[in-house]
């Protein structure tokens, strides 16, 4: 059976098939949340924030145009969500790159001289989630939602090589913690 | 000490570097341990961060979402019901008050025979219409009609304040 595209649900939506909004749904859920829970920290907050994008997003359908493209247009309206929740509860947030010396206070119990080498994507993931929140974003973006530096830079609102700057220096961060700990002969 | 920076690392991982530049850093990476190190890191940390774990929400997720916008579909439903309910309970006034006069002019005027011509009826009708509106608009009878009108629309400014206000929690929520 064929793969409906966004664009095409999209349109279907706008003819009167409010049901078809599900597949919308269906089909962003688990990424969209995957990024609430690393930026919000917090399972319920992620849940409760997801729910409000896809209404948000739904609310405004008509206002998009197709100009880009449908994940990118929804990944902001999520992000920026995860922002405004973000400032309700009185967290830190920065919107300028000059706040980008972040302190990356990262810090694992995994036992991993006792773990399995199947279990190393878990340490690397217990490590991206303390990663904050906006590096956890770009990260999240890149590597789970394999969006390019361009798309990344449209849903933060921030120019490309900002995006890579963010991106080595999260990298960097899991990089250099895993040489402190003389971990990378265990990993390899 | 590390001859090659994190930076350059990064745009060599990412493919980032014109030819020149790749082969001067592969050409380090062979010779030095501990950029081969930091590089080795890093090259680990790529490769799992592109099997990054992907977190599910709660199952009932979609159904909470389309419950949410079905119930802002039915809210302008629900406002026409509103509106034509009020709206059948005026006209059942009106027909009601209506029924009143012609019953009243009928049963006031004196029997009389099939043979009497339409225009006298409809001019005893028209004449009796105006003494019963006067009637009916007048004393003791304007004063129950003024009660039924005003009762009527308070009963409709509690149901539209009511819906208002159901209209608002919704939006909140």
């Amino acid at each position: 059976m064929k793969k409906l595209s966004d664009q095409e649900i999209i349109d279907s939506i706008k003819r009167g098939n409010q049901s078809d909004y599900a597949i919308i749904v269906d089909r962003y859920k688990n990424k969209a949340f995957s990024l609430l829970k690393r930026m919000l920290k917090n399972e319920q907050d992620a849940e409760e924030t997801l729910q409000d994008c896809f209404i948000k997003a739904y609310n405004s359908l008509n206002n998009f145009k197709g100009e880009s493209k449908f994940s990118t247009w929804f990944y902001r309206i999520a992000y920026n969500t995860a922002l405004t929740k973000l400032s309700s509860k009185k967290r830190k947030t920065e919107s300028e790159m000059s706040s980008i010396d972040e302190h990356f206070n990262l810090t694992s119990d995994y036992d991993l001289v006792s773990s399995e080498r199947k279990d190393l994507n878990k340490f690397i993931n217990n490590l991206v989630n303390q990663l904050p929140e906006k590096y956890a974003t770009v990260i999240n973006l890149f590597y789970l939602n394999e969006m390019s530096c361009e798309e990344i830079s449209k849903v933060l609102d921030i120019s490309i090589s900002n995006v890579k700057v963010m991106l080595h220096r999260s990298r960097n961060a899991l990089k250099d913690y895993i040489i402190k700990n003389d971990l990378v002969e265990e990993l390899i | 000490m590390n001859l090659l920076s994190d930076e350059l690392l990064n745009n060599y991982l990412d493919g980032e570097l014109d030819e020149q530049k790749r082969k001067e850093v592969e050409e380090i990476l062979r010779k030095s341990d501990s950029d081969r190190k930091t590089f080795n890191a890093l090259k680990l940390i790529h490769s799992n961060l592109s099997s990054l774990t992907e977190f599910k929400p709660s199952r009932d997720l979609t159904f909470k979402v389309m419950n949410s916008i079905g119930k802002k579909f039915v809210l302008p439903q629900r406002q026409n019901y509103f509106v034509l309910s009020v709206a059948s309970v005026l006209i059942f006034i009106c027909v009601a008050i209506v029924a009143y006069i012609v019953t009243a002019i009928i049963s006031s005027s004196p029997p009389q025979s099939e043979t009497i011509q339409i225009t006298e009826t409809v001019n005893q009708l028209s004449d009796g219409l105006i003494n019963q509106l006067k009637k009916l608009f007048s004393g003791k009878n304007l004063s129950i009609i003024g009660s039924i009108f005003s009762l009527g629309i308070m009963i409709s400014g509690y149901f539209f304040f009511e819906h208002q206000k159901r209209t608002k929690v919704h939006l909140g929520s």
